[in-house]
């Protein structure tokens, strides 16, 4: 581990770049599956008076909206140079972060659709503008060895404080408790943003070292430059497969009473600490599979634990325990989402160098997760209006899990059969205008 | 061989996604919690699972098909079309219960009336026992130390046989656990935490309870095997402190005896003690899951970044 490295050099200012990204970023998961993706349908459904349908298309437009302008300040990002400068990034992270403080404190004031529609484009704005100034801070921050357990830290931490300091699943319980953190956030954000620290010059020149510089996927070309040696194609269709899966699946138990209470809602501590402890354990197996293992291999754990665990809550609908559902189903759920997440935080900044990593962190972000979310959440609607069954959705659910795990012992197969030692795999014509541009 | 492997995979996966339309195919009724009660004049199609709960079978009631008692409590006094199978739990067969077919016992508490009827005759088998978790972490130090005796010159005799037979496997594997350790950890733990639940979830359909079997003894023999390096090292390290002149084979043996009697007298330091063979047990199970059983060599993707020193431009 090179933290550990940095340490015992006493290599400060690396060290607190770690702190800084970490803490950034969990803070930041943590609002998004807490308050934006719980919070907001509360205060639709509960203070405002919406139907569940209109809340459920109102979250629909955030995540597209959200896509969009992410896609579009990644580029603008890339295009002005933006993506190297660590200053900027941190300015933009301190704008979205004051917005995002501002807009958690007027929800309250939110009382009609016009309004809650009018926060959710803000929302967006913030959501879109923080997704790639704030992943592509990873390679100033954090070093390429490390970024699995970088990803693993950010994961165990947000899912474990989200999972077991989340007793109520209110918007009040939700705004509170975020304001905590964003308030004094915002105010550290701004002293980091604009004061002048000798530690800040130096992370602001680490992304011209190797090890923060060159992601994991890239790789030198013939003419001297980089290119990337994954598909990001390959990697945007499973990523996306990973969340299409999980939110379709999760958005259907949200609305059954009796997976909930007794997992993710449950009144006992106990079982929301177990919950948040395996969060906790698998993000960190996934922190150090992925540091130590081909990536593919975790593709295949994540779809496979989804398939089993959609599976465990099929076979559980049809045996018609009305009143009891076993502990293993939330657990195999957690395990599935952490490993997930470490991944999200990592393979972005793995496939870029510091002048790619605002766009790519922003296709990737933007293309798998809010895209999947705005499609599984749509879907979600259209079944309910066709009052599908709980045990067909989750069957729906279980057979896409398996079909992705299939499709990717397929691809692992077919890579292994035209790729030889010695040879350079084809490269896809983003990979070949990644090389064009160095 | 790669290409047949990938065949087998490929079949076995659509095989099990075919099952996610499969309905009404088979029937069965599981019990996970709660007190049920099959009344007199009552019958139950289809087999019968209880892991947790209880269920009390009523004089005159009938269960068509097989009951399977994993967990709970089981008062039978009825008629059972198939046979009864108890691994763990309670069951209790009145005086007016019968059995068409067999009774089989492979742990659990079993109270059987003398005039309960069984047709197909009992199965007794004595290595099919479950052991009870409760009951082995209260088990007292003479308790302990008899296992020792037992189990250790039993394991010895495997470790040595399977140093002997399979150097070059159990070469990979240690190579692999003492220097990737961490990563053999974490996918240990978490193949048999993924492994565990799928195969209760195969229990369950009653169907594939042989698949279930089998996939019980591999992740059993998978762990036994990856227990067999460490008791090599701690054999290695004995023999060189007390000067012993033993074979490769010999001191996975001697280590084998010590590691079981370690992992034995180790649980009796309440709620800390089994972590330390728990921990083992994952490292060295992981191990063999990266090197194939040991028929390869484990080596982590390539950094070619590594030797970089040019800064980015």
């Amino acid at each position: 581990m090179e933290l550990v490295r940095y340490i015992k050099q006493g290599s400060w200012p690396t060290v607190l770049g770690y702190l800084l990204f970490v803490g950034m970023m969990a803070t930041g998961y943590y609002y998004n599956i807490t308050f934006v993706q719980l919070g907001l349908t509360d205060l639709g459904v509960r203070l405002i008076g919406l139907s569940e349908a209109s809340v459920a298309t109102q979250m629909a437009h955030l995540a597209l909206m959200t896509c969009a302008i992410a896609l579009a300040f990644g580029y603008i990002m890339k295009k002005l140079g933006w993506s190297a400068r660590f200053r900027v990034k941190l300015r933009l992270a301190l704008l979205v972060v004051a917005l995002q403080t501002v807009l958690t404190l007027i929800a309250p004031l939110v009382k009609s659709e016009n309004a809650f529609f009018t926060w959710i484009v803000l929302a967006s704005l913030a959501l879109g503008v923080g997704m790639p100034a704030t992943f592509s801070m990873t390679v100033d921050l954090i070093p390429r060895r490390d970024r699995g357990y970088a990803g693993a830290l950010i994961t165990a931490a947000a899912y474990f404080a989200a999972e077991v300091f989340s007793n109520s699943w209110q918007f009040e319980s939700f705004r509170s408790q975020i304001l905590w953190v964003m308030v004094p956030g915002v105010l550290g954000m701004g002293v980091l943003a604009f004061a002048k620290f000798p530690f800040l010059e130096q992370l602001a020149s680490q992304h011209r070292r190797p090890e923060f510089a060159y992601g994991r996927f890239v790789r030198r070309d013939a003419s001297g430059g980089t290119r990337v040696q994954r598909s990001l194609i390959g990697l945007l269709v499973l990523m996306f497969g990973i969340y299409f899966v999980d939110s379709l699946g999760f958005l259907r138990l949200l609305e059954t009473p009796l997976y909930m209470e007794t997992a993710w809602q449950s009144a006992e501590l106990n079982i929301r600490l177990a919950i948040g402890i395996t969060h906790v354990i698998a993000a960190l197996i996934g922190g150090v599979l992925y540091t130590y293992m081909h990536e593919r291999n975790l593709f295949l754990w994540i779809f496979g634990i989804f398939a089993i665990t959609h599976l465990e809550y099929t076979l559980h609908i049809r045996i018609g325990a009305s009143n009891y559902a076993p502990l293993s189903m939330p657990l195999m759920y957690a395990l599935a989402v952490s490993l997930y997440t470490v991944l999200n935080f990592t393979i972005w900044a793995d496939i870029s160098t510091p002048r790619t990593i605002s766009m790519n962190a922003a296709i990737g972000v933007a293309l798998s997760g809010w895209s999947a979310t705005f499609i599984s959440t749509a879907l979600a609607i259209r079944w309910n209006a066709m009052q599908l069954p709980l045990e067909r959705h989750m069957q729906i659910v279980d057979s896409l899990a398996f079909l992705f795990f299939l499709g990717t012992i397929i691809l692992i197969f077919f890579q292994g059969q035209f790729h030889r030692p010695g040879q350079e795999r084809p490269t896809s014509k983003r990979q070949e205008m990644e090389r064009r541009s160095g | 061989m790669k290409q047949h492997a990938a065949i087998l995979l490929i079949f076995v996966a659509a095989f099990f996604l075919s099952a996610c339309e499969m309905k009404d195919a088979y029937s069965g009724k599981v019990i996970l919690s709660g007190e049920h009660i099959l009344k007199p004049g009552e019958t139950l199609d289809g087999e019968l699972l209880v892991s947790g709960g209880q269920i009390d079978l009523k004089p005159g009631s009938r269960l068509n098909g097989s009951l399977y008692v994993l967990g709970g409590k089981v008062t039978a006094a009825g008629e059972i079309s198939g046979d009864v199978t108890i691994l763990l739990g309670e069951l209790s067969l009145t005086p007016d219960a019968l059995v068409r077919g067999s009774l089989s016992v492979g742990g659990g508490v079993l109270q059987r009336a003398p005039q309960a009827q069984i047709l197909g005759g009992t199965i007794t088998s004595a290595a099919g026992q479950i052991p009870d978790p409760q009951r082995r972490s209260t088990r007292s130090l003479a308790n302990r130390l008899a296992s020792i005796l037992i189990e250790s010159p039993i394991l010895a005799a495997l470790a040595y046989l399977a140093v002997h037979r399979f150097p070059r496997q159990i070469a990979h594997i240690e190579h692999t656990a003492s220097k990737y350790t961490l990563l053999c950890g974490s996918l240990g733990l978490l193949t048999w935490f993924v492994g565990i639940s799928l195969l209760v979830l195969m229990a369950f359909t009653i169907l594939l309870i042989p698949v279930t079997l089998v996939g019980i003894g591999v992740l059993l023999l998978a762990t036994a095997f990856g227990a067999i390096p460490f008791a090599l090292i701690l054999g290695r390290w004995t023999a060189q402190r007390l000067k012993w002149k033993l074979t490769r084979a010999g001191k996975a043996a001697a280590g084998m005896v010590l590691l079981v009697s370690i992992v034995e007298l180790s649980q009796l330091i309440p709620w800390i003690g089994a972590l330390p063979a728990l921990a083992l047990m994952m490292v060295g199970f992981g191990a063999v899951l990266l090197t194939r059983f040991g028929l390869r060599r484990y080596t982590p993707p390539e950094d070619t970044w590594e030797s970089e020193t040019e800064s980015f431009a």
